[in-house]
C-alpha cells in the first residue's frame, strides 16, 4: 500500500494535515526526530483511524550526511506515493544576531536541509511518473522583512527552490506544491495575537484539496493571496518606514 | 525543586479554581491531547488530560458514541472536566462524570500515580472534584455511551411559577435522560418562578434511517460577540423585557428533534459570549440544595433574588442524583445556577447573604464557578473537606500545586 510520507509530523500545521488525510482514508508514514514525540502521535493518529497502525521513521533534517542513507532506508521498507514537508523553525531575528549560528540554524532547518530531502524524492517520483510534493513554505518569504530577516529569506528560497523543482519535473506527471500559509495557530506561533490567525484544521482542510485538485501553488488562508498581492506592490520607500 | 505550579485545562471555569496561587504558574495542559486508545466494543477512550470535549466528540460521533456526561461548553478539557467532577443535564439519572472514569494517571508532587476506584482509592476521589490541588491529571479512561444518532428529541414545557416548576420535574423527569429549565428570575409573586423545561433523549433512528446521520460538527461559531456590550443592556428594564419576551414567545408543549450542538451547548455558538455583560462583567453563582428542604430553599433563594432583582439572562434549574467523591458538590436536590452582573460592591454583600440562605437550607455553593465564596462560609457548606484536605496534603505536602481558590478558602490553614 503507497503512504504519503509525513515529515515533520510534530508539527502543528502537519498534524492537522495527517488528520484530514487520513479521513481521506490515505495510509501516512511519519517522520520526524524524536521518537518519544512520533510514538504518541502515531498511537493518536491510529485512534483516529480505527486502530489501522500508522508507522513511523525517524530523520532529521538536518543530518546531511545522512540524508542519502535515511531515503534508501525509507524507501525500500515502505511504498511511497506522496511526500508533505512541514519542517521549519521561527528563531527571533534577535537571536539569530546575537549568535550567527541561529542564522545559520534557520536557513539549513528552513532551506537548506529541506530541499536536500525534497531533492531526492523529486528524483524519485520523477522515476516513477507519478507522486506529489507539498511543501509548506510562508507568506514571509515573499517580501525581504526587517523583522524576521532570516526567517523571512529562508522561505523566499525555499519558494523558488520548489518553483525551479516545478519547472524542471512538472511534465513528468508529478505535482510539486508551494504552500504559503498566514498565521496559524501552533507552537511556532504561540502568544501571537490576531485577527488574521487562522485554525491548523482550516490550513490542513484547504492543502489537502488544493494537493487533489493538483494546485502548483496557494496561499491559505484564501485571503493572503490579496494581502501579500498589495503587500507586493508597496514601494520600498514606504515598506520600511512600516517596519514589518 | 520544580518551580510551584497549577494544572490548567482550557481555562473555562468561571472563578479562580483556575488561577494558580501566587509564584505559580500555570501548568498547560493544551499539547497533551492524544487519543491513545479506544475499544469500540466497550466505548472506553483513554486519552490525555488536555484532549478537549470537542475533540472527543468530532471522533466518537461518529462512531456512534457520546459522551456520558457533558457539561454546557465542549470548550473543556477532560483534565479539567475531572478536576471539577463535572456534571451534566442527566445528572438526577447518571451523576457526576466520576462514575465513568475507569482510571486515570495522576502526576502528584508525591510521585505519579495510577487511580481508580479499586486502586489508590483516595487519590482517586480526592482528584475528581479536587481542583488540581492533588496535582496534574495526565491521562484518563472514559467510558462513553453508545448512541444511534447525533440528535435528541426535545420537549419544552412552560411552567406558569415555581410550583408548577417542581410538578413538571416530578412528572417528567423519570422518562427523560436530560432535563434542564431556564427560570425568568425576575418575575414577581404570582408568576415566581416561572420559565420553561427543556427534556431531551437522544433520539433513536427510525425504520429506514442510517444509523448515525451527518453529525454536522460545526467548524466555526454562528455569530461572535465583537466587544463589551455597553452596560445600560444589562439594566433591570432591559433585562425584565428579554426574560418576558423569551418566557412568551417559547412554545408549550412543543416537540423538535435537534442536534447535539444546540441542545447541549448552545452558547458554544455565541463566540465571547461573555461580552455580552460588559466590561463590568458578572459572577456566576450555582448552587445545590438538597432534599428534603430543596423546593422550600429554591423558593427562599427565588424570592431573595427577585427582592434584590439580582438575575440576569441564565438562570437554571436542575434535578440532581447523587456522587461519591470526597468534595462533591451535587446532592440529590435541586441545583440553581445564575449569572449576576456585577454592579459594585453591593452585588457582592448581597451574594454573601445568599450564601448564608443557601447554608441555612443545607445547601453549598459550586467552587468551579465560585471566585468569592469565604473562608468560614466554605468550611460550614462543605464539613468534609477536611477528610479531602487530608489526602491533598498526603500527595501535595508542600503546595506545589496551589490555585487562588485555595488562597482565598485559606484551605491550608490547618483548620
Ligand atoms: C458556558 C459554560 C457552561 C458550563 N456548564 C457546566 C455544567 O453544566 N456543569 C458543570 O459541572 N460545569 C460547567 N461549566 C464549568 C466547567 O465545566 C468547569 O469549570 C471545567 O472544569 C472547565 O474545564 P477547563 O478545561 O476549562 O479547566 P480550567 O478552567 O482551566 O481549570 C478548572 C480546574 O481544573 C483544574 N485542572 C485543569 N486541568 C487539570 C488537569 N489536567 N489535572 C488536574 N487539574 C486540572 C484546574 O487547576 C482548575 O482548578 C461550564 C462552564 C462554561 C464556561
Ligand atoms: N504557524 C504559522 O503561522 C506558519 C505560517 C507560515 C508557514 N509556517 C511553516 O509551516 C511549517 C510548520 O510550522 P508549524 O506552525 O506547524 O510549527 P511547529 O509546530 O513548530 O512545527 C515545526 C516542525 O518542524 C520540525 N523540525 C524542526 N527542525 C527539525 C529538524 N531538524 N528535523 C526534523 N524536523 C524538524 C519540528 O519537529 P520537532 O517537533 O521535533 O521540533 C516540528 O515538527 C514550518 O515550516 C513553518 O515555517 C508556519
Amino acid at each position: 500500500m503507497e503512504r504519503i510520507v509525513i515529515f515533520g509530523a510534530t508539527s502543528g500545521i502537519a498534524r492537522a494535515v495527517a488528520e484530514e488525510f487520513l479521513a481521506q482514508g490515505d495510509e501516512l508514514l511519519l517522520v520526524g526526530r524524536s521518537a518519544d514525540a512520533l510514538k504518541i502521535l502515531a498511537r493518536d493518529l491510529e485512534v483516529l483511524g480505527g486502530g489501522k497502525p500508522v508507522p513511523w521513521f525517524i530523520w532529521d533534517v538536518l543530518d546531511f550526511e545522512g540524508h542519502a542513507f535515511r531515503f534508501r532506508e525509507l524507501i525500500s521498507t515502505h511504498d511511497v506515493k506522496g511526500l508533505f514537508m512541514a519542517a521549519g523553525v521561527l528563531i527571533p531575528q534577535k537571536d539569530c544576531d546575537a549568535d550567527p549560528a541561529k542564522t545559520t540554524l534557520t536557513f539549513n532547518s528552513n532551506l537548506t536541509g529541506p530541499a536536500a530531502v525534497m531533492g531526492l524524492f523529486a528524483e524519485y517520483f520523477k522515476e516513477k511518473r507519478s507522486g506529489f510534493i507539498s511543501c509548506l513554505s510562508s507568506v514571509a518569504g515573499d517580501r525581504g522583512r526587517g523583522s524576521i530577516t532570516a526567517y523571512a529569506a529562508s522561505k523566499a528560497g525555499l519558494s523558488a527552490y520548489l518553483e525551479g523543482l516545478a519547472n524542471r519535473i512538472q511534465h513528468d506527471g508529478v505535482l510539486i506544491q508551494t504552500v504559503k500559509p498566514g498565521y496559524v495557530r501552533t507552537a511556532m506561533t504561540e502568544g501571537l495575537q490576531s485577527m488574521l490567525i487562522a485554525s491548523p484544521a482550516k490550513v490542513a482542510r484547504d492543502i489537502v484539496k488544493a494537493i487533489r485538485c493538483r494546485r502548483e501553488m496557494i496561499y491559505t488562508p484564501f485571503y493572503w493571496r490579496y494581502i501579500m498581492g498589495v503587500i507586493r506592490l508597496i514601494p520600498e520607500s514606504i515598506f520600511r518606514k512600516l517596519g514589518l | 525543586m520544580r518551580e510551584p505550579y497549577l494544572p490548567r485545562g482550557q481555562g473555562r471555569s468561571y472563578g479562580d479554581a483556575g488561577l494558580p496561587a501566587l509564584h505559580h504558574v500555570a501548568l498547560n495542559s493544551s499539547h497533551l491531547d492524544h487519543f491513545i486508545s479506544f475499544d469500540s466494543t466497550t466505548g472506553i477512550l483513554e486519552a490525555e488530560a488536555g484532549v478537549t470535549l470537542e475533540r472527543i466528540l468530532n471522533f466518537c460521533i461518529p462512531k456512534g458514541f457520546f459522551l456520558p456526561v457533558t457539561p454546557g461548553t465542549k470548550f473543556v478539557s477532560l483534565g479539567g472536566a475531572l478536576a471539577s467532577n463535572v456534571h451534566g443535564k442527566n445528572h438526577h439519572k447518571t451523576g457526576s462524570i466520576e462514575h465513568f472514569v475507569i482510571e486515570m494517571e495522576v502526576a502528584t508532587p508525591a510521585g505519579t500515580f495510577v487511580c481508580s476506584l479499586d486502586q489508590n482509592r483516595e487519590l482517586f476521589l480526592s482528584t475528581m472534584g479536587g481542583y488540581g490541588l492533588t496535582g496534574a491529571i495526565t491521562r484518563a479512561k472514559l467510558k462513553l455511551k453508545p448512541v444511534q444518532n447525533a440528535q435528541v428529541e426535545c420537549l419544552r414545557v412552560k411552567a406558569a411559577n415555581i410550583d408548577d416548576m417542581f410538578g413538571l420535574f416530578a412528572k417528567h423527569d423519570p422518562d427523560y435522560e436530560y432535563s434542564v429549565a431556564w427560570l425568568d428570575t425576575l418575575a414577581k409573586g404570582r408568576k415566581l418562578g416561572r420559565g420553561i423545561l427543556m427534556l431531551g433523549n437522544h433520539a433513536q433512528v427510525n425504520a429506514g434511517e442510517r444509523k448515525i446521520e451527518a453529525t454536522e460538527v460545526s467548524h466555526k461559531f454562528s455569530v461572535s460577540i465583537p466587544f463589551a456590550m455597553p452596560d445600560f443592556l444589562l439594566n433591570e428594564k432591559f433585562l425584565t423585557l428579554f426574560n418576558r419576551a423569551f418566557y412568551l414567545v417559547s412554545g408549550n408543549g412543543k416537540r423538535t428533534r435537534e442536534n447535539f450542538e444546540s441542545y447541549f451547548y448552545p452558547l458554544d455558538r455565541i463566540g465571547n459570549w461573555n461580552l455580552l455583560y460588559g466590561k463590568s462583567g458578572f459572577f456566576q453563582y450555582q448552587c445545590v440544595i438538597p432534599d428534603p428542604k430543596s423546593e422550600e430553599g429554591i423558593l427562599a433563594c427565588l424570592n431573595f433574588l427577585s427582592e434584590n432583582r439580582l438575575g440576569a439572562f441564565l438562570s437554571v434549574l436542575k434535578r440532581c442524583g447523587d456522587d461519591e467523591v470526597l468534595l462533591l458538590f451535587c446532592k440529590k436536590g435541586y441545583t440553581l445556577a445564575l449569572d449576576i452582573p456585577f454592579r459594585g460592591p453591593e452585588t457582592l454583600k448581597s451574594l454573601d447573604r445568599l450564601d448564608e440562605l443557601v447554608l441555612k437550607f443545607g445547601g453549598r455553593v459550586y467552587l468551579t464557578k465560585d471566585a468569592r465564596l469565604k473562608p468560614d462560609m466554605f468550611r460550614a457548606m462543605y464539613p468534609e473537606f477536611k477528610e479531602w484536605m487530608e489526602t491533598v496534603r498526603r500527595f501535595n505536602p508542600n503546595r506545589l500545586s496551589s490555585s487562588r481558590m485555595a488562597e482565598r478558602l485559606e484551605l491550608w490553614n490547618e483548620s
